[in-house]
Formats: structure tokens, C-alpha cells, sequence
């Protein structure tokens, strides 16, 4: 409610209401002191402010002169001590009203819902309409704000808009809600009478249903054009930047091109160096630092070097990142005040006019009590009361002073009964002329029609001449009636015998004077008619009466006349003795006929040069019309002249007739010779004319009408044209709305600038034409309903089709209102029209944006700055699953999904703000959860001043295509990994296939996201299965045992599986009872997800690959099982690869046989020559050493040190030697010889030999050979066969367990095959497979390790036509298996 | 300064050990049956007890001297301060190649070493010190 608390505004002032605030101590609070420093009010006496004690009262607060106020105060405390304290200060707000009061007729007329609020927000007034459609009486509604008559909710709207329409120097369109009524106003700013910004409204009552006004009023603002309505600009300056924008309008003022980028200092110098350009330099520095705004009007010389002036609005905002910016408006008031001046040009050319007019045209304000004012004087007032209008315009009570005191309360009682009986009033008094003295007025006057305000007008005519006519007129008859006329007695010789005293007083002469005079001698002078003396003598001589009039002169020689009945008197005999002589002095009567007939003349010559009228009517009807009577109502003299007196009336208006009735009754009784009246009189042509009325009665002295002169006028225009003048200032003008006014018959009556501006017909070219006749063909029918429905007092806004003059059809909202007449009958239509070609337009485009954005396949979504939604379409809520109602006025990152960077929500932010497009992608996600892609386009929608009003962002799903697009980066990554793992496995030698696989693990594990991959081996010798390779995602670490040594009875349960499906899934723990087991085989200690493919070649299954996730439920896709499938396939392939190469080995190997020998004696040889001379020579530099280092010393402890080394370096050589030469036997013999042995006895036999290292280390020994078998083998060679890998089996077993040695042999075919397995250390092939059997090669730290026993056993195996394989694993064991 | 000798011949390392403190007493010696012996040590390495020589035999049990080497330049540590030397009883021109061709060997020498050979080399370490 208290909307400011600017102390400066607290002035005296004669408007309603005035707020200020005060912030105190309450310990010395004086409050007349404070309201005095910190308003500047001037504070004579507060009563009962020590009652501060409630949080709300009221007092009177006098001010300086003694005036009172009454005041309402808001107190609150901010603590113990200090208080915030609102006053709210209260005055008459008739003034205010008064001064508003005139334009507004029109809209009481023609039905608009219109209403202003003052600068606080307060109506100040509202049509009637406006408070039908709100419920209220007006004076439930002037004074008060919005939330004191409406609902909260609808009130905040209505304020907002209104704060923004204060704020904005644009013609703001608002849609605004009162309770379930929904409407349309047009709010603009309008400037008070008092000089401050208050808002004007224009409530559009159309027809929209509601959602269609709020979509057309979000999309209008895109589409609406600059307000035309003020030639207003809009500035905005940052200082920290540097940055000047102006509006386009701004521009124009300025006279520059529309690409005219303005700077400070090039602004800046369109001011003239001086005053000016330093008021506004200073203006713009004290308010960027102080934030208080600023108001300038100067000069400014445009880029045409045009001068004009212009007013410069500044405000100061400090925005986000804290820089000052500047903003305000730019008028070109240079435009207002030519349209001021015109104004007051026509305002003058009006009393010009009304001037020519014999009185005062006036109107004045009576609020029926105390309060009166001139609203309106024409300048003849000066020369009726020697004031100037200006002066009576300022203080009514001048008027008043110069009234005669004996009139005054007489006046003041007529206007008041007027007022109270709402009766029209005339009634004559006397004013005091400064030069003239005395003069007699009559005035006329009477209030407009459903006038809510207490507002006549009238004509005030000076009438003193025609008073003092009537006032001695009226002495005439007292005299008459005490004198009883002037009297003559004649002897017979027609001398002077006796004159009464009439005759002295009139005449001059006394009786001694005249008596033996002839009177006609006395008193005939030259101007005296001799026919009318000779006329008197011949009937005097005949002896007959004489009556007549005559011109005498009085003994000054002045003139009189009089009635003269002269008689003689008979003496008995019939003789004349005397004349008696009755005169009456009708000298006054002959003056007011001579100046009548004066008059009459001149009306006359006023006539061949005026407009008006003079009409002589008689008992006998119209005596005589002027030319100009004849042109104001279409009949000619000779017509008028033959009407009867009943044609007479029946040609004036029905309404009329009563009254005119009424008026010449009240004439006849008072005996008026003079009286105005306005009738309406029906034209030739047929229709009315309102004519105003002068009439000059003169009456027969019997009381009855002689003549009447009648100076009539045609006022329809001007009556007219004073609407016309009020309209200048009118809302309707200001809105821009035409205006139309018709009589009930159709026929205009007036029409405003719009109209003419609109229509293209000039006010006196349309006045009187039908209406229909401007009508096109196919709204006549339309416009004719509406009107025969108007006629009975409705309402209507339609749109239809107009005509210009041109004959352009135009689309015009038309409001239709009955014009009510003084007996509440209707008198006319008016019709408020605008244009809404416009309107029509952009709702076509409206309508053809809406459909495109509500069927576009695109999502669209509206939003405000605040990036709340306003709008979205169809599709998003499809898209979405919200309903538009579900996400309105909510930011739209509702629908994120939360797994985007923020920093593209920043950037986006960024961009749009910067008033750029921004282009991307989004993952959203939808009311139901799915998550979907989008591309985005969001754009900033800028207004008229370039300012950000909304941001549209247009959407396009494109999950699927996001989807497929993963999905092939997805494909094209398998491929890739696929091509990579099988690039691994082509020519890829035996050694390497571990390394590759597990890289391959690696590669597929990552690229899957499973966290184990591991690959089980079955062994079908050893009825096991057991992983040998896997892959763990390091962090995970799981139970690795859980499937090593698996007896192959167990894991065979599932081969049928993986023979009918080719994958085993287990995506839950409830599988059947048989996967249930397999579970427990494979699970580990944390709940996992398996999948098992085989490896498997033409039915056989090698094994099995296993992918393994923990923790996490995996659903794997298809195209993942698939790639998983792949890769098992491809293992299969290697094995398949394996077998084969092993067959081709197998076959090749005869062929070569011969050929490898010799190759491989040849590496043999190569191989022993670089051995023996590098161990001969280790030796042999050991030994030198040793010497070298024993010619150093002398000192007898180090030589026996070097003594104990030479012993160990020379046995170290012999023991070489002795191997070598073991060696040397073997490559000697190539073709060792061969007997039958037995091979179990045999074996038994060698193993005895070394019993002692058998059982000293405890060696569990078990030989598994036929009894029968025999081979046949070189003894020699078997033996150390035997020997060396018996020996190595106890020498290198493992420390944790018992060594066991199992021997056996296998017969394949016609080979034999004897086998040496051991639960020893073991050996990691894939790290010394190659060089196993090499020489010197020692894989242990056993000091008795020598790196010959091997190399021995392979060379011996290999000269008696076989071969040795090993298997081995480390911390197992090995398997070396002897082809016999 | 700090030598290991790597060398399965006991007989060659103390008879290096001699030839050692004949030349200076302050230098520490470690030493190591085999390659990966010597690898343990190395992966307890610190700027403190970096060797500054290695004397690394080529044919030895276990880890021999070219998979110690091999090795080494798996673990992606900087060994700039210490500088490998081969020694080595072979005549095989192929170890001489790779020692030449690795970027870790400094130099390849033939067992057995000159006394005077070892003091060269300590010279040399010992000016790259300073």
C-alpha cells in the first residue's frame, strides 16, 4: 500500500495523498521537529502525537498557513528505542478531480472501461463501465488503490504491470485477472494536471476467450511493434564498458542514421558547450554515484544541426558484476511543445469564435456545497466584467466580489437549487464594471447529460439595456396609474387654461408659464409630423375626438411622445367651450420600437454577412426570415410565412415542444421582453438542427404578444465543436481510437481527429450523412442489427469491415454505446472504432506461428529471463511426459539428466546472455526416467529496446541417433579389438600365444567392463580343468583358486549346455539346480555375474573362456555377448591352429628328419665350440688372475688365500673338462648301439643306484610300467637318461612337501613314450622354455646345479632318434616325457 | 664409491675383490651369484645406495647377465649414475654386438681384468662424478 517514501515529495501540495517515512529515536522523538528537518514539510502543530504508542492512528497535522491534515500513521519499531514511522497524509481530492473532470464525458458516453491512477497508484478516476465490470461504485473505487478493492493475487498483477508501465516508457498491454474475470488493458503513462506520472488504462472488452488472451499475449510480445504513441527513447549507459546504447527512437531525435553507434563523448557534443552539456555531464556523474535520479531538459542540436529541446529521464542500477549502468529516457519534448502550442492555437481560434458571441461562454465546477470553479471562460468576459478570464479562472471569488451584494445570495441560492434539482437555471443579477458601473446579467445554464460530475455550462449575456427598457417600462405604468396621464385643458380659442402636474414634470412648464398659450405651438417642434398637426386641427375643427400620437418638445427642447386623445367640451348649446386634452407619454414605447427597428437593421446587416438567423414572428405567424434562417433550415420566406401557427410547433422537435411551452408560459407571466432558449427544429430535408434562440417579445399593452424578433443561431456545430475541444485532450485521442457520433437516425454528428485520420472524411464533410451511406455493402446489414439494438440501450464491441472515403475497406473493433439523453432516453450511437488491420495481421501470423510451433516436430520451450517456462509445445510434453501445467513457470533443467558437465550449462548460459545463439546437444530425461538426447538451439528474444525478454529454445530429439551413434563407435571399437586380437594370433609362434592372450584379456575385459576374465583349460590327460590364464581389473581381488583343478567329471555337467547354446549365462543365483552347481564351482566369495563360453573344436571342448563381474548387476547387450562368443571362437581357432600345426609338424618332421639332424648337429657343434671355449677360458683368466694378483702381495695371510683360490680354480677347470668330455662321447656317436632291454627292470636297476638321495630326501617313488615291456635303446644313454631326470626331480623338489616321482610309460603305436613327473619346483617355460636344454644352463639356486644334465638327456635322446617334451608349471611340478 | 660385482665364479669375484683393495680401500663391494640376486638388490635401490659400477658377468645361472640387463630396462628407473660393465670370458662376437648395441653397458671387458684397467675405470667414474 505505502509505495514511497521520498521526503522531498512532501510538499504542500494540493493532491490527495502524500507518504513519507521517518526513522527515530523514540527516547526524543519530536515529531513536528523531524517531519519539519527530514521532510522540509512545513509542520505547525501536530495534535495527539504523543499516542505513538499504537502501531497505527490517526492525527491532524497543521501545516504552516493553518491549514489541516489529516494524517494516518504506520508505526513499527525496529528495536526498544527506534522506530520506522509512515505517514500518510490526506487532503480534499476535488481539486485534483476537478481538473481531470472535463475530458472524461466522452467516455462515460461512449461505454469505454477507462480508468487513471495517480502517481501512487490510486484511481483517480474510473469510467463507469469500468466499475460495472469491477463490481464497484466509483467512489468505492477513486482514491483507493487495487489492493484495497481487489484480491490479493489479482492486485499484485494489476501493480506489477502498473509498476512496469511507470517504469517503461512503452505502451504496455496487459492481461490482468480479477477474481475470474479475465481482461485486457492497454496501459500507457499519463501526465496529472498536479505534474507527475500517473497511468492511464484503456480496458479492451473483447471477446478472446481466456487461453486465447494469454497466448496472444505472449506471442504479441514478439511480434508487437514500437508503441507509436510517444516519441520516447530509451538510453542505457555503462560506464565501466564504456558502452552507449540508444534506441532507435533516440536516434531519430538525434537525426542520425539507425546505424549510428553512439559513444559518450560523441553524445556527449550534441550538446552545446556550455550550461547544458555540463548540467547533464554533472547530472549523469551524480547519479551513477549517488543512485538517485535525474530529470534535464535542454537543448540539442542534432546531427541536421536542428535545435530543439529535449528531456532527459536518468537512472542509475548497479548490476551483477557491479558496474554502475545508466538508463533513462530520451523525449523530444521540442514535438510536445508544438503540439502544445497547437492545441492552444485551436483553444484560441474556439474563443475567437466564442467571442462573437453577445456574452460569456463558460463552465464552471459545483460540487453543490462550497466548492466552485470556472473550468472554462471565453474572453468575452472581460468585457463584461472588466476581468480577465485568466483571473477569473484563478480565484472564482473575483466573479463573485463584483457581483451586486443584493444579487450575490440570490445567485448562490439558484445554483444551488440548479444543482439539487439537476434543473437547467437562468437568472439576472447585477455586477459592478470597474468602467461601467452597474450592469445587468443574465445567464443561462444547465449540466451534460449522465454526467457523473458536477460540471454546467452556460451563457452569461449582458442585458442592462434591456433591463432598464423593462425597469421604466415598469415606472411608466406607476406613473401612469398615479397621474393618470398628462392633462390639457383648452378655452375655445384652444389656449392654455390648466395643465396638471404630469405635464410640468414632463413638459417642463408650469402653468403660469403656458397659460393663454396654444399648446400646439408649445410643444410642436420641427421633428414634429405637421400632417399628424393638421390632422388634429381639421378633427378638432369637425369637432370630432382626435386620438392619436405625436412628437412634442419639452421646454428644454427635448423630444417626447405622446398618445393624445383631445375632446372637446359642449356647452349646453352645443357649442365648444373648452378642450380637454389627455396625453400619455409613450416616449419610452417609442424608443424601444425605434430601437427594435434600430436593431432589427442591424440583425439585418448581420445577417448578409453571419451564419444566424432573425426570425419576425407575429400573431399572424412568421412575419419574416432571413437568408440565413433559410439556409439553417432548407425553407424559404415564402414557405415559412404561410405556415399556420400549428405548423409553426409541429416543425419543432416532440422533445422540444414541452419545453419551449414551459419557457413562453413563464415569459407571458413575467412579462419578459427578452429571453434564449435552444430548440430543435426539423430542416426541410428532415432532419433536426439545435438551433439557440434570442427573442425580443414586445408586447401589446394588453398584456398579449405583439411581436416577437427572434436572432436564431445554428449551434449544432458549435456544441459540437466545444466537444470537439475537450476531445483534444481526451483519453480517446491519447488511445487513438476514432470516434463517432450518430443520431438515432443515423446521421453523424460528429466524429474526432481519428476518425477524420481513419475514415479520410473531414468533420464537415460526414456531419449529417447516414452513417449506412459510409457503410460497405456487407456491413450495413450487420451495422444495422447492432444499431436497433443499441437504440435500446446495449452495448456492443464488434469487428467488422469499414470504409474510408477513398473506399478502402478497412477492419475496425467497433464499440457501439448509446448516447443517453436528459429523460434517460437514447439519443444517438457513438461508436469508438480503431484499426485492427494490424491487430488482424498479427494474429493471422499469430495464429500461423502458433500452428507451426504447436505441430512442429521440433520440441519448443519458452522461457522468461529467469528462465522460467512460459510455454512449451505439444511435442515437448509428448517428448517430456509433462503436461505444459506441470513444468509452467519452472526452470527447465527439470528435465535434466544430471549426467552432462556443468560447463556446458555454463556456456550455454554465457552465450545466451551475450544475446548469441547457442547450439548443442543435451541428455535429457523424461517424467518417466528415459533418457534421451537432444540437439538445442536456444536463442534469445529481444524486445523493442534490445533488451532480453525470453529465450526459445527449439529441441530435436535425437536419442536414436545418439544411440546408433554409440552403437557404431561401439561396433567400430569391437572391430577394431577384434581385428587387434586377431592380428595377435595370426603367425604367431607357440612361445608368444600366452602373451597375446593376455593382452587380448586385457583389451576385451576394458572394453566390456567386466572385471574377470579367465580361461580354463581342460586336461583331459589329467581328468582336470584348471585356469591358466586370467585377467583381473587390479583393484578387484578374488578367490583365483576357485576354479583350479576342477575334476572334469564336474565340469562336464555343462558341456551339454555349452554344446546346445554355445554360452552359459548366470545372470542370477536362482538358475536351475544344474547351473546351481556350477555356481558353486565358479562363485567366489562376492556375488558375481558369470558368463562361460567353450572352447571348442568339432565337438570337443578344450576348455572354457568366463567373463565375471562383482557387485554390480551386468546386463550385457547382445552385440557383448556376441563379441564374447567371437573372441571364445578365436581361442578356438588357435587351438584348432595348435592342433594342426602340431599335425603338420608331425608329418613334416619325417620328411625333414634327415635334414634337421644334420642342422642340428651343426648348431650342436657351433654351440659346443662357443661353450667349451668360453668355459676353458673362464677358467684359464681365473687362474691368471690369481697369478697376477699373487706377484702384489707379499703379505703371508693373503698369499694362503690366494693359494685356497687357485685349488678351487684348477678343480673348477678339471670338472669341466671331465663334463666336456662326457659331452664330446655323445656328439661322437652317432649311431650308438642298441640292445633289447626291459624296461620296467631296468628302471628299477638305475633308480637302485641312487637310492641313497631317494630316500635321504624321502622321495615318494611310484613306477607304473608294463612287466613285459621292452624296448630297444642304447643302455648307456638310457641309464643317464633315467639318472639325470631322477635326479633332478629329488634335486629341485619343492622345499613346502614331500618330492614324489611318478614314472610310467604310455605305448602309441609302435612308440614309446616314458614319462618323469614330478611335484617339484617346477619351471616357467614361458620364461626358460627355450633354453632348457641348453648347456650350462642352471635354472635353481642348487649348488649342485651344473646346467648339463639336460642339455646331456636331450642330446642323447635326440642321437637315439627321439625327442624329450616338458610341461611344467612353477610351484607344481614338472612332466618330461621321453620318446624312446 | 660403491662396486657390485655379479659373477657365478666365486673365484673370479674375490679375485676381483683383491685387485680392489689393492687400488683404494674406500670402495664398498657387493656381491651377487646371479642376475636376479643382483635384481633384488637394484629394486631396493635409492639415491643412497646406488652402485656407481656394475661388473656383470653374461653366463650365469638363473637370471643371466642380458636378462638382468633386459630386466633393468623394464623397470623404468634412472640409473644415469651407474655405469654397467660386462665382463665376460666370451669370445662370442654376438656378446660383444649387443653390449656395444645396449644402451645400459658401458663398456665390455674380457676376463681376466688388469689390475690397472680397474683403476682406469675408477678414474673415469670418479672425474664423471665431479
Amino acid at each position: 500500500m505505502i509505495l514511497g517514501s521520498d521526503l522531498s515529495i512532501l510538499q504542500p501540495s494540493k493532491f490527495v495523498t502524500e507518504y513519507f517515512r521517518i526513522n527515530g529515536d523514540v527516547a526524543d522523538v519530536n515529531l513536528k521537529d523531524y517531519i519539519e528537518d527530514q521532510s522540509g514539510f512545513p509542520v505547525n502543530a501536530i495534535e495527539n502525537d504523543g499516542n505513538l504508542q499504537n502501531s497505527t492512528g490517526r492525527c491532524t497535522i497543521k501545516g504552516i498557513k493553518g491549514e489541516a491534515y489529516q494524517a494516518e500513521y504506520f508505526l513499527s519499531r525496529n528495536s526498544k528505542n527506534t522506530f520506522f514511522c509512515t505517514f500518510v497524509i490526506e487532503e480534499n481530492r476535488d481539486n485534483e478531480i476537478n481538473e481531470l473532470s472535463l475530458p472524461y464525458d466522452f467516455i462515460e458516453l461512449s461505454n469505454l472501461m477507462v480508468f487513471i491512477k495517480d502517481h501512487k497508484l490510486r484511481y483517480l478516476y474510473a469510467s463507469s463501465s469500468y466499475c460495472d465490470f469491477i463490481g464497484k461504485k466509483v467512489e468505492e473505487i477513486v482514491g483507493k488503490t487495487d489492493f484495497d478493492i481487489l484480491q490479493k493475487n489479482a492486485a499484485d498483477i494489476c501493480y506489477s504491470s502498473d509498476i512496469q508501465t511507470l517504469n517503461s516508457d512503452k505502451y504496455i498491454q496487459t492481461v490482468e485477472h480479477l477474481g475470474n474475470k479475465v481482461f485486457v488493458a492497454d496501459k500507457f503513462k499519463v501526465e496529472l494536471p498536479n505534474g507527475k506520472t500517473g497511468i492511464g488504462a484503456v480496458v479492451i472488452n473483447n471477446e478472446l476467450q481466456k487461453e486465447e488472451r494469454i497466448k496472444h499475449d505472449r506471442l504479441i510480445r514478439f511480434l508487437k511493434k514500437t508503441n507509436e504513441y510517444a516519441r520516447i527513447g530509451y538510453w542505457e549507459y555503462n560506464e565501466d564498458t564504456n558502452s552507449l546504447f540508444w534506441s532507435d527512437t533516440v536516434r531519430e531525435i538525434h537525426e542520425v542514421d539507425s546505424s549510428y553507434i553512439p559513444e559518450y563523448k560523441t553524445a556527449i557534443a550534441f550538446y552545446k558547450e556550455g550550461a547544458g552539456r555540463e548540467a547533464l555531464e554533472k547530472a549523469l556523474k551524480n547519479t551513477a554515484q549517488s543512485g538517485k535520479p535525474f530529470d534535464l531538459q535542454i537543448k540539442l542540436v542534432t546531427a541536421k544541426n536542428n535545435e530543439l529541446w529535449v528531456r532527459i529521464f536518468g537512472f542509475s542500477e548497479t548490476d551483477k558484476d557491479g558496474s554502475v549502468v545508466l538508463y533513462g529516457t530520451f523525449q523530444d519534448i521540442n514535438k510536445e511543445t508544438v503540439l502544445r502550442e497547437n492545441l492552444q492555437k485551436t483553444k484560441n481560434l474556439i474563443k475567437n469564435i466564442s467571442d462573437q458571441i453577445p456574452g460569456v461562454i463558460f463552465e464552471y465546477f459545483y460540487d453543490g456545497d462550497r466548492t466552485l470553479k470556472f473550468l472554462f471562460l471565453s474572453d468575452g468576459v472581460k468585457k463584461l466584467t472588466g476581468f480577465g478570464a485568466d483571473e477569473l479562472l484563478a480565484d472564482f471569488k473575483k466573479a463573485f466580489k463584483s457581483i451586486h451584494p443584493d444579487d450575490l445570495i440570490k445567485i448562490q441560492k439558484s445554483l444551488y437549487k440548479a444543482h439539487h434539482s439537476q434543473s437547467a437555471l437562468t437568472d439576472e443579477f447585477r455586477v459592478f464594471h470597474p468602467e461601467k458601473g452597474i450592469r445587468w446579467m443574465r445567464f443561462y445554464a444547465r449540466t451534460d447529460v449522465k454526467r457523473h460530475l458536477n460540471t454546467w455550462y452556460g451563457v452569461v449575456l449582458d442585458v442592462t439595456d434591456e433591463v432598464y427598457l423593462r425597469e421604466q417600462d415598469k415606472l411608466m405604468a406607476l406613473v401612469s396609474a398615479k397621474t393618470n396621464n398628462i392633462i390639457i385643458v383648452t378655452d375655445e380659442q384652444r389656449k392654455i387654461e390648466w395643465v396638471n402636474e404630469s405635464f410640468t414634470r414632463i413638459t417642463g412648464y408650469k402653468l403660469a408659464e403656458v397659460k393663454g398659450l396654444s399648446p400646439g405651438s408649445l410643444l410642436q417642434g420641427e421633428e414634429t409630423n405637421p400632417n399628424r398637426v393638421q390632422e388634429i386641427r381639421e378633427s378638432l375643427d369637425k369637432e370630432h375626438k382626435f386620438s392619436g400620437e405625436i412628437l412634442n418638445y419639452s421646454k428644454k427642447g427635448e423630444k417626447y411622445w405622446v398618445h393624445l386623445v383631445i375632446q372637446a367640451v359642449f356647452d349646453d348649446d352645443g357649442k365648444v367651450v373648452k378642450y380637454f386634452s389627455i396625453q400619455t407619454d409613450i416616449t419610452e414605447k417609442k424608443k424601444q420600437e425605434n430601437a427594435l427597428r434600430k436593431s432589427e437593421e442591424k440583425y439585418r446587416l448581420i445577417t448578409e454577412h453571419s451564419s444566424d438567423g432573425i426570425l419576425i414572428i407575429d400573431k399572424g405567424g412568421i412575419n419574416f426570415a432571413s437568408p440565413g434562417y433559410e439556409r439553417m433550415t432548407g425553407y424559404t420566406q415564402d414557405e415559412l410565412s404561410r405556415w399556420e401557427p400549428q405548423k409553426i410547433i409541429d416543425n419543432i422537435h416532440p422533445d422540444d415542444q414541452v419545453n419551449l411551452k414551459d419557457i413562453i408560459e413563464q415569459t407571458l407571466v413575467n412579462k419578459n421582453t427578452s429571453l434564449r432558449f435552444i430548440i430543435r427544429k426539423r430542416k426541410k430535408d428532415g432532419w433536426f438542427v439545435s438551433l439557440e434562440n434570442q427573442a425580443q417579445i414586445i408586447y401589446n399593452s394588453d398584456g398579449s404578444i405583439q411581436k416577437a424578433y427572434v436572432n436564431v443561431r445554428d449551434v449544432t456545430n458549435r456544441l459540437e465543436a466545444e466537444r470537439k475541444i475537450r476531445f483534444q485532450a481526451h483519453l480517446l485521442n491519447q488511445v487513438g481510437q476514432a470516434v463517432i457520433a450518430t443520431s438515432v437516425d443515423g446521421n453523424i454528428l460528429y466524429i474526432n481527429e481519428h476518425a477524420e485520420a481513419l475514415y479520410g472524411w473531414t468533420f464537415a464533410e460526414i456531419v449529417g450523412i447516414n452513417i449506412l451511406d459510409t457503410e460497405p455493402a456487407g456491413s450495413k446489414d450487420l451495422y444495422q442489427s447492432l444499431a436497433a439494438k443499441v437504440l435500446k440501450g446495449e452495448t456492443f464491441t464488434v469487428e467488422m469491415q469499414a470504409q474510408t472515403k477513398k473506399g478502402d475497406k478497412i477492419p475496425v473493433s467497433a464499440t457501439l454505446s448509446p448516447i443517453w439523453g436528459d429523460k434517460n432516453n437514447v439519443i444517438g450511437i457513438i461508436s469508438v472504432s480503431y484499426d485492427i488491420t494490424e491487430k488482424i495481421e498479427s494474429q493471422k501470423q499469430i495464429k500461423k506461428l502458433t500452428k507451426g510451433i504447436e505441430q512442429s516436430p521440433a520440441t519448443i520451450v519458452i522461457t522468461d529471463t529467469s528462465a522460467r517456462i512460459e510455454y512449451v509445445n505439444p511435442k515437448f510434453e509428448e517428448v517430456t511426459g509433462y503436461s505444459f501445467e506441470e513444468v509452467k513457470g519452472k526452470n527447465p533443467r527439470l528435465i535434466k539428466s544430471g549426467n552432462l558437465d556443468a560447463q556446458i550449462y555454463n556456456d550455454l548460459w554465457n552465450t545466451i546472455t551475450q544475446g548469441k545463439d547457442w547450439r548443442g546437444e543435451f541428455q535429457n530425461k523424461s517424467k518417466d526416467g528415459r533418457i534421451f538426447w537432444e540437439t538445442a538451439t536456444i536463442s534469445p528474444i529481444k524486445d523493442e529496446s534490445g533488451n532480453i525478454s525470453n529465450y526459445i529454445a527449439v529441441k530435436e530429439d535425437i536419442t536414436e541417433k545418439k544411440e546408433y551413434e554409440q552403437y557404431i563407435a561401439y561396433l567400430s571399437k569391437i572391430q577394431s579389438v577384434l581385428t587387434n586380437i586377431a592380428k595377435k594370433f595370426i603367425n604367431l609362434g607357440v612361445d608368444q600365444i600366452n602373451d597375446a592372450l593376455k593382452e587380448s584379456l586385457e583389451i576385451i575385459g576394458s572394453l566390456i567392463n567386466v572385471e574377470r576374465i579367465y580361461l580354463v583349460n581342460y586336461d583331459y590327460n589329467n581328468n582336470e580343468a584348471y585356469i591358466f590364464l586370467e585377467w583381473l581389473e587390479s583393484k578387484n581381488v578374488v578367490n583365483e583358486d576357485n576354479l583350479n583343478k576342477v575334476p572334469l567329471h564336474m565340469v562336464s555337467k555343462w558341456n551339454d549346455d555349452f554344446l546346445k547354446d554355445g554360452v552359459i549365462i548366470f545372470d542370477e543365483l536362482n538358475s536351475d539346480k544344474k547351473k546351481k552347481d556350477i555356481l558353486n564351482l565358479i562363485q567366489t566369495d562376492r556375488q558375481s555375474f558369470h558368463i562361460l563360453l567353450p572352447i571348442t573344436h568339432e565337438k570337443v571342448i578344450y576348455g572354457f573362456i568366463g567373463f565375471d563381474t562383482f557387485d554390480t548387476q551386468r546386463i550385457f547387450r547382445d552385440e557383448e555377448i556376441d563379441l564374447m562368443q567371437l573372441f571364445a571362437r578365436l581361442l578356438s581357432n588357435l587351438k584348432i591352429k595348435a592342433i594342426a600345426e602340431k599335425e603338420l609338424m608331425e608329418s613334416e618332421s619325417k620328411l625333414r628328419q634327415t635334414l634337421d639332424v644334420v642342422n642340428e648337429q651343426n648348431k650342436k657343434l657351433l654351440e659346443f665350440t662357443s661353450i667349451l671355449s668360453h668355459n676353458i677360458r673362464s677358467h684359464a683368466a681365473n687362474i691368471k688372475g690369481i697369478a697376477d694378483i699373487m706377484n702384489e702381495t707379499d703379505d703371508p695371510v693373503e698369499l694362503k688365500n690366494i693359494h685356497s683360490l687357485l685349488q678351487v680354480a684348477s678343480g673348477e677347470l678339471i670338472e669341466t673338462l671331465s663334463h666336456l668330455n662326457q659331452t664330446m662321447n655323445i656328439q661322437r656317436k652317432r649311431n650308438p648301439k642298441k640292445e633289447p632291454i626291459e624296461l620296467k627292470k631296468f628302471v628299477q636297476k638305475t633308480l637302485y643306484s641312487i637310492r641313497d638321495q631317494i630316500t635321504s630326501s624321502n622321495t615318494d617313488v611310484i613306477i607304473n610300467i608294463p612287466e613285459n615291456q621292452v624296448i630297444n635303446y642304447n643302455k648307456g644313454y638310457l641309464e643317464s637318461i633315467i639318472l639325470n631326470l631322477s635326479t633332478n626331480a629329488v634335486r629341485y623338489r619343492h622345499p613346502g612337501r614331500n618330492p614324489k616321482l611318478e614314472i610310467w610309460s604310455e605305448i602309441d603305436g609302435d612308440q614309446s613314450i616314458l614319462h618323469f613327473k614330478d611335484n617339484g619346483l617346477g619351471l616357467d617355460l614361458d620364461e626358460y622354455g627355450y633354453r632348457l636344454f641348453g648347456m650350462y644352463q642352471v635354472f635353481h639356486e642348487n649348488p649342485e646345479s651344473r646346467g648339463l644334465g639336460l642339455f646331456i638327456v636331450k642330446n642323447q635322446v635326440e642321437a637315439m632318434g627321439g625327442e624329450i617334451k616338458v610341461k611344467s608349471k612353477p610351484g607344481e611340478g614338472s612332466l618330461f616325457s621321453v620318446y624312446l | 664409491m660403491k662396486v657390485w660385482i655379479v659373477d657365478d665364479n666365486a673365484v673370479f669375484r674375490t679375485l676381483v675383490k683383491m685387485q680392489i683393495s689393492k687400488i683404494e680401500k674406500n670402495i664398498t663391494v657387493e656381491e651377487f651369484e646371479h642376475g636376479k640376486s643382483a635384481m633384488g638388490a637394484v629394486l631396493k635401490y635409492d639415491s643412497d645406495n646406488q652402485p656407481d659400477i656394475i661388473l656383470l658377468d653374461i653366463n650365469m645361472p638363473v637370471m643371466n647377465g642380458w636378462e638382468f640387463i633386459s630386466a633393468y630396462d623394464k623397470l623404468d628407473v634412472n640409473f644415469d649414475r651407474t655405469w654397467i660393465y660386462i665382463v665376460t670370458s666370451s669370445i662370442d662376437p654376438k656378446d660383444f654386438e649387443r653390449a656395444r648395441d645396449s644402451e645400459y653397458v658401458h663398456d665390455f671387458l674380457v676376463k681376466p681384468i688388469e689390475i690397472d684397467n680397474l683403476k682406469k675405470i675408477f678414474t673415469k667414474v670418479n672425474s664423471s662424478r665431479t
